[in-house]
């Protein structure tokens, strides 16, 4: 068990935002937009799973950029 | 034992192909490199992850080589620069080695789940991950693309000491080696300069890996099929001599 | 020693799939827990079916006494409060008539969103729960992942239209399937302008074109609805006072102002509750059953819209007496759609039963057709209503193999035929049946015999 580090889940984003391509001021208004989604989130539930956050991080992400939402979901298929 | 001098040089020359085509279709490194280049443009700017890209290349290549001479000295020491009716049994051996490597490459070299997973054990490919991400200078990356290069070693070691043989023989015939020996040894970038291209080129991650997943039972057929040929190459004109 | 848990059974959705498999099992002694996240009693009785058929049942009434000769010039009032308020009341009144049901079977009803953990321990909020087996029956919600700008734009779902209390002057309807045809004919019903846009080149796509071309004139003569098929609509955005619908038409894409937006867009399975912790499968369509509703985690069974396919009450509820009956007496058998209605609840109606005309050809069977249109009986002069035909399918060897039904009392006549389809009888003991020649039913003897007449 371990506290959800919402930080390191906003920097995360950013990098793999920017690595995608998109442009910074775009990619922190929807990060900010998808962190505030995943406040409710995680009071909405008392235990979340790591895969239960990553589809939820996934579903947000499918909103504003497929490519993103891509590599989120698969980066830990790629090697 | 009489060979056919012509055809042991094509055979020869075909098993060093071929053994190039398995290094540029080996995917742990390139997806380490991807995984690489995309951290870095997420964090630096496109010339400094341009720049550290090298770096990585470079690491991996020093590690190629190294495996590789360190290969050719040791057939070369114990062949005594040439191949014998005597050495058959180390044939075999070399030729059971591929067949469990070319039915390894078909069976366990993804795994058998969605993406490109490979054969490295997940806490393992975790901490790759956990490496590329926190790359900040050259050393790092090249110290990645060195230690990327070596987790492979169990597909690559035994087509460098292979090919050694064969590269050995083929100047013992008065063909020149050091051509084929530098090739050979360089194809191991051709496929991080192609992702390095991909992503200067304005293509990202998640296209190259949609490509990669779609090309994957490709892949695992190249190189099982390659092994495979290797393995009967050494067969019909090695041992049997035809 | 087997691992204890606290139940045997935990039923994940508490609408017609997952109370009566709770009732089923429950009446067979298993030890039985049912979770529900939102609403007792699912999308059924809260907001698609019990809502759906009270709401259509007074603007129905409401069109069907205004547009009377007999009442031609006088001018009939509502209050649609009052009428949602009764909506509310038949809702909440079934839904505790289903919830006592349950518990009186012995069904442990809890509340609160299910999160599994693994494949045998399922959260809700911060208590853990254990169980042998599971249940998901959690049903679907309207899908509005194709339209972009749904984020930012308020707009209605079929659910959430028939509860307004106020109606709008204009309705925009996207989606003419079977529910955005609902929504639009209650909305027309009650005097709203309504425009449909349809993607597809005729509304009611899964049905037989002649029926989509009789319901779209009915639409457009007498309820005054514009029907716009071949209009796809690709985004929405948010003004000031309105909102802008922005849609492609052939190659060139265009924009309308509107107040009020219904996505009658179809429906997605209801799947966020940790099925990876399971080992469950899914995709986009639903989750991955085999023929006997096991999913990839051998313990975990899934019923209803969660699976995917057609959503239906009748089939929900059919795949749940299924499985129960497979668990409690260790059976195999397997899953027969043979005989089902489906229904549009439209003034004209729509039902079919079996296969339509579309699917034989598109299979290339052979088959036999009857039509008998409504203004060839009675009962149309009777009832003032002439619009609409009965179509009748058999297989070369006489079995009544499929039906389509467009008539005021489309739903009911299409059951009769249902007896028929599902049990392979055929067109002659169809055309025995005795019926009153003052009703529409006539017209099935009617079809039944003009079979009988073909070779």
């Amino acid at each position: 068990m371990e506290e959800i580090d919402e930080n390191k889940i906003r920097k995360n984003l950013k990098i793999d935002a920017k690595g995608v391509g998109i442009a910074s001021g775009a990619a922190e208004m929807f990060i900010e937009n998808v962190m505030k989604e995943l406040k409710k989130f995680l009071k909405s539930r008392e235990i979340i799973t790591e895969k239960d956050l990553n589809r939820f991080l996934v579903r947000e992400l499918k909103k504003y950029n497929a490519d993103l939402a891509y590599v989120y979901e698969n980066r830990d298929k790629i090697i | 034992m009489c060979y056919n001098l012509n055809m042991n040089i094509f055979a020869s020359l075909g098993i060093v192909i071929l053994a190039m085509l398995i290094m540029g279709s080996l995917q742990l490194t390139p997806g380490v490199f991807a995984l690489f280049y995309h951290y870095t443009l997420g964090k630096f700017s496109k010339s400094k992850a341009s720049y550290l890209s090298l770096f990585f290349i470079l690491g991996t290549e020093i590690i190629s080589a190294c495996l590789f001479l360190f290969s050719y000295y040791l057939t070369y020491v114990f062949f005594l620069g040439k191949f014998r009716p005597e050495h058959t049994v180390f044939a075999w051996i070399a030729v059971g080695v591929l067949i469990a490597l070319s039915i390894g490459s078909f069976f366990f070299y993804f795994r058998w789940e969605k993406g490109t997973k490979l054969f490295v054990a997940r806490s393992f490919a975790k901490a790759l991950d956990d490496y590329a991400r926190n790359i900040k200078t050259r050393s790092d990356a090249f110290a990645l693309g060195a230690f990327a290069s070596t987790c492979e070693i169990i597909f690559t070691l035994p087509l460098y000491i292979i090919t050694a043989v064969e590269i050995i023989e083929m100047s013992c015939e008065n063909y020149t080696s050091d051509f084929l020996t530098i090739i050979y040894i360089l194809t191991a970038a051709v496929p991080l300069f192609v992702v390095r291209w991909l992503f200067k080129s304005g293509r990202n991650l998640a296209d190259i890996q949609k490509t990669r997943a779609k090309d994957k039972n490709f892949t695992r057929l190249i190189l099982g099929f390659s092994y495979l040929m290797i393995a009967i190459l050494i067969i019909c004109f090695k041992i049997n001599g035809y | 020693m087997g691992r204890k848990y606290d139940f045997e059974y935990i039923i994940v959705g508490s609408g017609p799939a997952g109370t009566t498999a709770a009732k089923n099992l429950a009446k067979a002694k298993k030890r039985v827990a049912l979770i529900e996240g939102r609403v007792f009693g699912g999308t059924n009785i809260n907001t698609r079916d019990i809502p759906y058929a009270t709401a259509l049942n007074f603007s129905h009434t409401y069109h069907k006494v205004n547009s009377l000769p007999e009442f031609k010039n006088q001018d009939l009032g509502f209050s649609l409060p009052t009428a949602v308020m009764h909506q509310e009341k038949v809702v909440a009144e079934s839904r505790k008539i289903n919830k006592k049901s349950c518990e009186e079977a012995g069904v442990i009803c809890l509340s609160g969103h299910a999160n599994f953990i693994d494949q045998h321990t399922i959260a809700i909020g911060s208590k853990k729960l254990t169980a042998a087996n599971f249940i998901l029956a959690t049903g679907s919600r309207t899908r509005t992942s194709m339209i972009a700008g749904t984020e930012t734009v308020d707009y209605l779902t079929p659910e959430t239209a028939v509860k307004i209390r106020k109606l709008p002057k204009v309705i925009l309807v996207v989606g003419g399937g079977a529910t955005g045809c609902e929504v639009a004919t209650y909305f027309a019903e009650l005097g709203t302008k309504v425009i449909i846009m349809e993607a597809a080149r005729r509304i009611l796509p899964r049905e037989d074109k002649e029926v989509s071309a009789i319901v779209s004139d009915y639409l457009t003569k007498r309820l005054g609805a514009m029907v716009l098929p071949g209009y796809k609509v690709v985004a929405l955005e948010k003004t000031k006072a309105t909102k802008r619908v922005i849609f492609k038409c052939g190659n060139s894409e265009k924009a309308i102002r509107v107040d009020t937006i219904v996505l009658a867009t179809g429906s997605e399975p209801r799947l966020d509750y940790g099925l990876e912790n399971a080992g469950v499968k899914y995709n986009e369509s639903g989750i991955i059953v085999n023929k006997f509703f096991v999913t990839s985690a051998k313990n975990i069974y899934a019923i209803g819209d969660a699976i995917g396919g057609e959503s239906s009450t009748a089939r929900s509820e059919y795949e749940a007496a299924l499985l129960t009956s497979n668990l409690i007496h260790k059976a195999k058998n397997q899953a027969s759609y043979k005989g089902f209605v489906r229904e549009v609840n439209t003034t004209l109606g729509v039902a079919t039963v079996g296969v339509n005309e579309s699917d034989l050809i598109k299979r290339k069977l052979k088959y036999k057709k009857a039509i008998v249109s409504l203004n060839e009986i009675m009962a149309g002069k009777i009832y003032h209503d002439e619009s609409g035909f009965v179509k009748i399918l058999a297989d070369p060897r006489g079995r009544v193999v499929g039906a389509t039904v467009v008539s005021p009392n489309a739903g009911l006549m299409a059951e009769e035929i249902a007896t028929f389809v599902r049990h392979n009888l055929g067109v002659l003991e169809l055309a025995s049946v005795p019926r009153s020649a003052n009703e529409y039913s006539y017209a099935i003897k009617l079809a039944a015999k003009k079979l009988l007449r073909k070779k």
